[in-house]
């Protein structure tokens, strides 16, 4: 009987030096919090315990930077050819199943796209807003741009959406979308693939910027928008893509028709990228750091 | 990756071996890339892989220094106030004339589970919720098992201290 009651003593007291702990972490709501004050207040042990590990965590953050193993270059370049290695061996599915692959077909499919996209264009001329760096259309509707990304990714690979700058120079590129009025810091992802330019689209009196790279003979294309431009209703993600972005940081889909998508957020700006490359070889191009 | 890589040194204690487990991790999350749940955290999902990895494979190699029990620090905090010492504020004299490597030397010796709490709070500040979901364990367990490994910790650096011939002998029991 005793000793159950020592351990239920022991397991309250536990209890408390635990809520002691994220005390000092900050880690507490309002009504714990509390509840811990109070019990600081009137225990000299948990006053104790207070003091002791407040100057202990001091220390440890004070010396945070002394403590952490620093990251050779060599083991990140490691990793990286290592993560290379696995992604650019591996044969396409069409390399695969050339008998069967969509792939086989996609010049027949790409002609099929623009064929509908021309109907589409004929029939509602607004479409048009995001396709070209000159066309100027004011618009009330916000542009779905996951859904416009995938569109501008088909009109670059039938060739009908032209780059308004074509340089591999990330410097010369950022100077020409500043002259053609795009008022935020466009991104430049740390990504294994060749830049090959860029060109500018407008919505809504907003300019936005679009950026290519390629890799291998893969496209990969990104439309850029500035959270300013979300929340003035110039532009919308979609509910899954903001919620993929706020909780865990970046947004992926990969479909065999439209090709893949990754979306994330880096400084401000929503980066939506679109390529004929497989969710592991896209993944595979961008700095690991952005996981 | 470079919070993966002292994860990485810190559970290993060798860099060799750290760097071949962030290498697995990485590798492995590009293999299971399709297994990575949408919406969720994909930090602590790599966490996670790396840790398990650890366990796997790690765990029963890698080098265990002789660790500090927590029944022999129990009652700490009742027991380290010298009555010896006259020191308005000793707790701080103490840790903070602490050396670097007896720090590190101090949480490489605590127990894997209290080590790895201690690694991602107080070196990679990361949160209680961010903990859990890494260690894949209640808000209520990182909360008790940064507690305890907090208090090996201190126990360990007044060691030390003593050592150093700080104070003028044991804590009145």
């Amino acid at each position: 009987m005793q000793k159950e009651r020592d351990m239920e003593y022991r397991s309250m007291n536990d209890d408390m030096a635990a809520r002691i702990t994220a005390l000092i972490d900050g880690a507490l709501g309002e009504e714990e919090r509390a509840q811990a004050m109070k019990e600081l207040g009137s225990s000299s042990r948990l006053q104790r315990q207070h003091d002791v590990e407040s100057a202990l965590v001091a220390t440890l953050r004070d010396r945070r930077d002394r403590l952490r193993a620093t990251l050779p270059p060599a083991v990140e370049r490691r990793v990286r050819m290592a993560v290379n290695a696995e992604a650019m061996p591996r044969p396409t599915f069409a390399e695969r199943y050339p008998a069967l692959s969509f792939w086989k077909w996609q010049r027949f499919v790409w002609a099929a796209a623009a064929i509908v996209l021309v109907a589409v264009l004929l029939l509602e001329p607004s479409a048009i807003k995001e396709l070209t760096g000159s066309g100027a259309v004011a618009s009330a509707t916000p542009v779905d741009v996951p859904t416009q990304s995938y569109a501008n990714f088909a009109s670059i690979m039938q060739g009908s959406m032209q780059l308004g700058k074509t340089t591999t120079d990330q410097q010369t590129l950022k100077t020409y979308f500043a002259s053609q009025g795009v008022q935020y810091d466009v991104q430049f992802p740390a990504i294994d693939a060749t830049l090959k330019g860029g060109t500018v689209s407008e919505h809504g009196g907003r300019k936005f910027a679009h950026l290519v790279y390629e890799r291998a003979g893969h496209t990969i294309y990104m439309f850029e928008v500035d959270q300013q431009s979300i929340d003035a209703n110039h532009a919308e993600l979609g509910q899954v893509v903001t919620d993929d972005i706020t909780h865990s940081r970046w947004h992926w889909e990969e479909r065999a028709d439209t090709g893949t998508l990754f979306a994330w957020k880096s400084n401000n700006v929503v980066c939506v990228a679109v390529s004929d490359l497989r969710t592991n070889e896209l993944s595979a191009l961008f700095d690991l750091q952005e996981l | 990756m470079q919070a993966l890589y002292n994860f990485a040194v810190r559970l290993c204690r060798d860099s060799e071996d750290a760097a071949d487990l962030v290498q697995e991790t990485f590798l492995k999350a590009f293999r299971f890339f399709d297994k990575f749940e949408r919406g969720t955290n994909c930090k602590a999902w790599l966490f996670r892989i790396l840790k398990n990895s650890y366990i796997n494979r790690y765990r029963k190699t890698s080098k265990e220094p002789d660790v500090v029990g927590y029944d022999v620090v129990e009652d700490f905090y009742e027991t380290i106030r010298d009555p010896n010492i006259a020191v308005s504020a000793p707790e701080e004299e103490v840790f903070s004339n602490a050396m670097d490597d007896e720090v590190a030397r101090a949480i490489e010796e605590l127990p894997e589970e209290f080590r790895t709490v201690v690694i991602l709070c107080d070196i990679e500040e990361f949160t209680y919720e961010e903990i859990a979901e890494f260690v894949d364990c209640p808000i209520g367990t990182v909360r008790s098992r940064l507690h305890r490994a907090r208090k090996m910790l201190a126990s360990r650096l007044y060691d030390y201290a003593r050592e150093r011939g700080y104070g003028s002998g044991a804590p009145a029991a």
